[in-house]
């Protein structure tokens, strides 16, 4: 049990001189130091951005890549609205070669633009960018897990806006808005790719998203929305 | 195939149904100061008589208190007028929290008056407010020649003095715990409540507000005298579908814990308007006692004010009494239109 012990403490004991004894480092050896790490961290996402981009543009193109979305969009299940957009799958791989009647692996971009109307309270339009990762299976059932992005949301008020001048006179007519960038997030996806089992050019995926909207009276609000897209893919 | 075809059509199809609860009536916002607030007016326009809600809280909503039975019967004769205040309700924009200041609510509450008579060419004006809308009102109506803007004014249960209302909320609240210990009802809450006041004896932080309003008052019925009470299910606090789906309580109340400090009923001489004072006998947060400190500071003659204390409410006759309310309401109008 002693002999158990001892080892780590004599392993303590060891870093504690070396940190004891260690010399004392100069500002400028700090700065040099920490300048390192941003080089070695610069280059390190140098090189995940360049693997992305020929990983992204070598893989040749096993089916359609590009594609129109259209669909329903609902802002925290109460304010219907709708959605249209772009995908682009930029990378795809299937299990055995380019069978597309297998299960794959995807990474794709999506671009959307959407709108809804939250009644007596405002008519906002979205566009969002997010990227992320889906898994096909060989029956076609689609499971897209977190994608990342931001965007921008515009809402106007619901209703004519008046205001009340120094003077006592009552302006109206100008809508109220507001705009602001936002992080945007589809938190998980659930779909069908119909090229799966079918020549249809088809797939649908309904989705929670999660998104912040940072206008009411300087507080972050989280919001949820459930789309439902229908996209096709352009030959 | 047709499992999936239904599954993308029913919620398009859900999306068309409509939520009758909100409509008619005209809506629109107020614009000031950086805050985007909602006005709802609805109700018998042609009577010319227009009655202005100023809602609780801090950081309450009159639009969703528009579905309450007692305001759905007011406007069969008369207008109501519903204001989300700043930073409160269903109010939108960004008001900053140095504009959450008792001032910046009586100038927000003058710009609405000056775009109602502007849009409904100068109808006849009543204010209503009940609790922090008690205080508001009052706040206005001592305010330069504002009362002259307005024919009359309806206290609920008003926050006019908020500062003695919260002392005597405390004594109410230890009144009731030593009751309930000495009839031997839930001793220990009670008496963890009791060493909680004695060591909290001035409430100053939010906290100390959230403890007092939000766990021993609703536990003591300091909010509603009778919570089997069928009437109060008329009001539900909106929905998610509702304008109300925004929600800024928080903020208000979090901004504005300097003005429930104050009180004006030193001022309220100043107050020569017809007044109603109408009160719950057992309302928790403003005791009733408020409503005669309220008759006592009024500089309106004696004949035209009035108080109504209602038996079986507390904080909301309005809600737990509504036809009786209506009456009260309905007698004074009809004098003072």
């Amino acid at each position: 049990m002693a002999a158990a012990n001892s080892v780590p403490i004599a392993i303590f004991a060891k870093l504690q001189a070396k940190l004891r004894y260690a010399p004392r480092k100069s500002k400028n050896e700090r700065l040099h130091a920490i300048r390192y790490k941003i080089l070695k961290m610069k280059k390190l996402i140098l090189f995940i951005f360049l693997f992305t981009v020929k990983v992204g543009f070598s893989q040749e193109s096993i089916r359609p890549v590009h594609g129109i979305t259209l669909g329903y969009f609902n802002d925290r299940f109460g304010s219907h609205g709708m959605r249209a957009g772009y995908d682009y799958t930029f990378y795809e791989k299937t299990r055995s070669g380019y069978d597309p009647i297998n299960v794959s692996h995807a990474f794709l971009l999506k671009v959307n633009l959407s709108f809804f109307r939250h009644p007596r309270a405002d008519l906002s339009f979205v566009l969002n960018v997010s990227c992320g990762y889906r898994y096909t299976t060989k029956y076609g059932l689609m499971v897209e897990p977190l994608h990342f992005g931001f965007g921008g949301m515009h809402s106007f008020l619901d209703g004519k806006t008046y205001e009340v001048d120094n003077n006592g006179n009552v302006i109206s007519g100008k809508r109220g808005y507001s705009t602001f960038v936002l992080p945007y997030f589809q938190v998980l996806g659930l779909g069908y790719d119909f090229r799966q089992k079918t020549n249809i050019p088809l797939s649908f995926v309904a989705s929670i998203d999660a998104y912040s909207q940072r206008n009411i009276n300087t507080k972050a609000w989280l919001r949820l929305a459930t789309p439902i897209s229908l996209t096709y893919y352009l030959k | 195939m047709r499992i999936l075809i239904l599954l993308i059509l029913i919620p398009l199809l859900s999306a068309c149904q409509k939520n009758t609860l909100y409509e008619g009536g005209d809506y629109f916002f107020l614009r000031n100061k950086g805050a985007d607030m909602p006005v709802w007016v609805r109700g018998n326009i042609h009577s010319n008589v227009f009655i202005i809600h100023l809602h609780g809280g801090p950081g309450g909503s009159s639009i969703n208190e528009a579905e309450q039975k007692v305001y759905l019967d007011l406007e069969k004769d008369y207008t109501m007028v519903y204001w989300d205040q700043r930073g409160s309700g269903c109010s939108q924009g960004k008001a900053q929290p140095e504009t959450m200041t008792m001032e910046q609510f009586v100038e927000d509450l003058e710009k609405l008056v000056a775009v109602i008579k502007s849009k409904y060419n100068n109808p006849i004006l009543f204010l209503h407010g009940h609790s922090w809308g008690g205080a508001l009102g009052t706040a206005f109506l001592i305010k330069g020649n504002n009362q002259n803007l307005v024919n009359g004014w309806i206290e609920l249960d008003g926050a006019h003095n908020f500062k003695k209302g919260l002392e005597s909320s405390v004594n109410w609240i230890k009144n009731y715990a030593q009751n309930q210990i000495s009839a031997g009802m839930d001793v220990s809450y009670w008496q963890e409540a009791l060493d909680w006041y004695n060591t909290n004896p001035v409430m100053m932080t939010v906290e100390q507000m959230k403890k007092h309003c939000d766990t021993y008052l609703p536990k003591a019925n300091g909010y509603i005298y009778d919570i089997n009470n069928p009437l109060l299910t008329y009001f539900s606090g909106g929905t998610l579908n509702s304008p109300g789906g925004y929600s800024n309580g928080d903020y208000a109340q979090k901004n504005l814990v300097v003005e429930l400090q104050k009180g004006y009923s030193d001022q309220m001489y100043k107050i020569t308007i017809p007044t109603l004072i109408l009160w719950g006998q057992h309302d928790g947060i403003l005791p009733v006692d408020l409503a005669q400190d309220a008759m006592d500071h009024l500089g309106t003659p004696t004949n035209d004010k009035s108080v109504y204390i209602f038996q079986n409410s507390a904080h909301s006759p309005n809600r737990e009494e509504p036809t009786l309310f209506n009456q009260k309401m309905r007698s004074f109008i009809e004098v003072y239109k």
